[in-house]
Order: C-alpha cells, then structure tokens, then sequence
C-alpha cells in the first residue's frame, strides 16, 4: 500500500481507506477500477484530480458516443 | 507529425496492461455469448484467427470442451501465448492457414479481419478451411457513419480502425464467400467500455495514442475517429450460403 493510500481515513468508521475493485458507472454503462474504499461501510474516496481529470474524459467520451 | 512509418499498435500489448482480460472490446463476455449462440457439441474443432497472445484461448481451454488452435502473424504475440502455456498455436496470416479443407467446426476472429491485408482472400481461406455448415464467429470494428472512412484509412497506425467497414458491405462481403449471415449484433456499448477503461489507464486518449505511436498525430486520429463514428459488432455466419 503506497504512503498516499494509508493517509485515508474513513470519516464514519475511523478505519483506513484500501484498495479495492468499484464499478464506476455513467450514462448506462458501468467498468470496473481499483479506488480506495472503506473496507466497513463501503465508502468510496475520489481525489480531486481524479473526478476533474480521467472522470471528465470518460464522461465525454461516453457522451460522444 | 505525420510520416510513412507505420505502428502495429495490437503488438503494443503494454498499452492494454490492467484494461482488461483481452486487446479488444467485449472481452470474454462477449466470445461466450457468441459460442451459445453458436451451441457447438464437445470435440468441436475451433481455430482463433488471429489469436495474439492466446487470452482467449487459453479462456476456452479451460471453460469449453473444444479442441481449440490458433494462430497469428505476429512471432512476438505467440510468444507471449506461448509462455501463458498456449501450445496448439501456429505463425500463419489469415490468408493462408495451414489447416486442411472442411476440417474445422468453427472460425473465431475477434478484431482480426480488420487488420488483414485483404480480408477477401482470408475469407476464401475461412470458407475453405470450415466444413459445410461451419460457423464463422466475427467482432469488430465498423463504421456507423461512411463519410467518414476515407480519414481513418489514412492513419499510420495498424489497427481495427483502418480496415473497418459500413454494416452492408461487411455483410455483402461475408455472403459474398458462401457464407449465410445467421447473427448481427451491435456492441458499440462494449467499445465505449473499452475506451472509457483506456482512459482510465491513460488519463486520456490523447495521452494513449501519443504513447500508441510517436508517428501518429494524436489529434488527427481522434478527428478521424469522430467523424467515422466507430461501432462494435458481432457477427455469426455459417457456411453454406442461399446457393451453397
């Protein structure tokens, strides 16, 4: 686990963030990554580069379509 | 920059690293679903046209009871098979395969036929190869919008993309070679996984295709793919046409 993945704290359960397999879903059509979510509840934690960087391209790319 | 030089970008198999189980949109989700249609009893003879590095191989090893081959141009993709522990693979190009007449039950080609160097005698091989009644088992690229086909071709990247065609003339050329188109399936929704998964990889498809090739234009190839409108679809035919 890199140094940046064990910062993360879940808010609700107060355990660490990891790594783990989330279908990301838009538009009808769903894939699946690796982001890092609380092992308890299901919390799922997106940086903001990622949701302004590779979400907004995949986003238009599937409203391209 | 634009030059003569020109990329095999299915030999890139790193670019595809962590996209998905296979170098093509649908992944092994879509092969079953075109064997159910298909519904092959065990023991049935099956050759992967362009297998690569024998993904999909080594899949229906190890889920069907075929006797599944494969082959592929490239030594450096059969190398990887091979090291996967693919074994029943052979170096041929689709327009001349090293099988004997009539012997197999089923051709599978997934985002192979696109990149031959003529299709039209692959597919004389196909109908060749495959006994009466033998199914042929496509996915590809198609072009949904025709205007715009004329700028992908020009691409100096070697990929599905170059040699797609419109629906009709891929099923006119099919039938063309005695076969009887059974199954049309659009699974445009497939690429658009595929492509959203390469952007995740790559941060965008820019990003990707300027790592694809240093000679390709990363704006030209994304102008040209907007404008043809790229689909994916399926295709089962089997052989034996209306006269055949």
């Amino acid at each position: 686990m890199s140094e940046q993945e064990q910062v993360w704290m879940c808010d609700n359960c107060n355990i660490p963030l990891q790594p783990d397999k989330v279908d990301v879903a838009y538009m009808g059509n769903a894939f699946p990554v690796e982001l890092l979510k609380c092992p308890n509840c299901g919390l799922v934690f997106i940086p903001e580069d990622l949701a302004l960087g590779k979400m907004v391209e995949v986003e238009k790319q599937l409203e391209d379509k | 920059m634009i030059t003569n030089q020109r990329i095999r970008l299915y030999e890139q198999t790193t670019l595809f690293d962590r996209v998905g189980e296979a170098i093509r949109p649908g992944g092994m989700a879509l092969t079953d679903h075109a064997l159910n249609l298909c519904d092959l009893p065990s023991g049935s003879r099956l050759l992967d046209v362009g297998c690569g590095p024998g993904a999909a191989m080594a899949y229906l090893s190890d889920h069907y009871d075929y006797q599944v081959f494969g082959c592929d141009p490239s030594a450096q993709l059969l190398q990887t098979a091979y090291h996967h522990g693919v074994r029943s693979v052979v170096r041929a190009i689709g327009e001349q395969l090293p099988f004997a007449s009539a012997k197999l039950d089923a051709i599978m080609t997934e985002c192979s036929l696109s990149v031959m160097q003529n299709a039209e005698i692959a597919l004389q091989e196909f109908a060749r190869i495959l006994r009466p009644d033998g199914y042929l088992i496509l996915n590809d690229f198609y072009v949904r919008n025709p205007a715009g086909m004329a700028a992908m071709r020009c691409l100096p990247v070697d990929s599905c993309l170059g040699g797609a065609l419109p629906q009709t003339d891929i099923i006119r050329r099919i039938e063309r070679h005695g076969f009887r188109v059974m199954v049309w399936e659009d699974h445009t929704d497939a690429l658009l996984i595929f492509t959203a998964q390469l952007i995740w990889r790559h941060g965008s498809m820019q990003k990707f295709w300027c790592r694809a090739s240093s000679h390709a234009d990363p704006m030209q190839v994304q102008t040209a793919i907007a404008q043809a409108k790229p689909g994916y679809f399926l295709l089962i035919a089997q052989k034996g046409g209306r006269d055949g």
